[in-house]
């Protein structure tokens, strides 16, 4: 008995961590796209279609930010926009160094991808 | 009144907690120090994660003040990643070498990724401190801060961490014959979140 409710209780755990990859973020609209300081320029190919933030979203992973740190570039570049994740609504944003977060009303997290953007 | 011995800084309230994993060959030189902030509530959380990542830094200061150091001085550790052009981003740059990092930045058709690197290579040739510091030739001093991820940010760097950050850096001033304008927030020299040691202060 105590090791059925084990395993159910590793069961929940388990589809509660994979939540994000089994209902990712859904983007309904794309908001901004834009530029931290001056780096116009740099930034001038930096654009996504709702369907690539889709895809970007579907691929990557829930990261902490000790990951973003380590491994990938933040960069000033970044398409901004709206989503739902169940039912709530959220904000997402994404970088061109393939890092994101997203602002839900009960949650929030950080993604990253090293080859889920187009440039 | 701290020593500096065989990469060891010694001093009552410098503990040692030194991480073998941290450490990546001989460094020689060092020419600057650069402050980081964990994304971490605590500093076991960044120890644990020292036991199985190769990034860290040297030095880490827990909320309370307290001075871990987790790595010897005279190892390099992996702590600053690609490095920004200092001339640009300091709006210093002769023509020559405008136009040079503009052509980097400005490729067409290859990913940021690679922009960054080849950046990165065409910076890390050039003396400090006509560049910024680089793994092999600066000490990485942690501060123990959380990130917030609705906010976007990470959280402030206390007094107290402030005040035992003031002192380590007096000390490796000492040592290595540095001054304030060798001190770098790690988004200054790399492309980080731009909050990350944004409240630290010396």
């Amino acid at each position: 008995m105590v090791k059925e409710i084990a395993l159910a209780a590793l069961g929940l755990l388990l589809l509660s961590c994979n939540a994000h990859s089994d209902n990712p973020l859904r983007v309904t609209e794309i908001t901004e796209i834009g530029t931290e300081g001056s780096s116009g320029d740099f930034c001038a190919d930096f654009v996504l279609s709702e369907k690539q933030a889709q895809d970007y979203f579907g691929h990557a992973r829930v990261v902490t930010q000790k990951t973003v740190h380590d491994d990938y570039d933040v960069l000033p570049c970044f398409v901004r926009g709206k989503g739902t994740l169940g039912n709530q609504r959220c904000e997402w944003e994404i970088n061109a160094g393939g890092t994101g977060h997203v602002n839900c009303a009960q949650q929030s997290y950080l993604t990253a991808c090293k080859d889920c953007l187009p440039r | 009144m701290a020593t500096l011995k065989n990469g060891i800084l010694s001093a009552p309230h410098v503990h040692q907690r030194i991480y073998a994993g941290l450490e990546k060959g001989h460094l020689p030189h060092v020419h600057a120090l650069v402050i980081h902030q964990t994304g971490a509530p605590t500093a076991q959380h960044t120890f644990n994660s020292y036991q199985n990542s190769g990034h860290g830094a040297h030095f880490l200061i827990d909320k309370s003040g307290t001075i871990y150091q987790t790595a010897h001085l005279n190892r390099k550790t992996h702590h600053v990643g690609k490095i920004k052009s200092k001339c640009y981003e300091t709006r210093i740059c002769s023509k020559a070498q405008l136009q040079a990092v503009a052509t980097i930045l400005l490729q067409k058709g290859v990913s940021y990724s690679a922009i960054t690197k080849n950046l990165h290579d065409a910076e890390k040739i050039k003396a400090y401190p006509d560049r910024y510091p680089l793994n092999e030739d600066s000490i990485g001093i942690e501060i123990v801060g959380n990130y917030n991820t609705q906010a976007s940010a990470y959280e402030s760097v206390s007094a107290v961490q402030n005040q035992s950050l003031q002192w380590l850096l007096g000390e490796l001033f000492g040592f290595f014959k540095l001054s304030k304008a060798d001190v770098y927030r790690h988004p200054a020299v790399s492309y980080k979140t731009a909050t990350e040691a944004s409240t630290a202060t010396w």
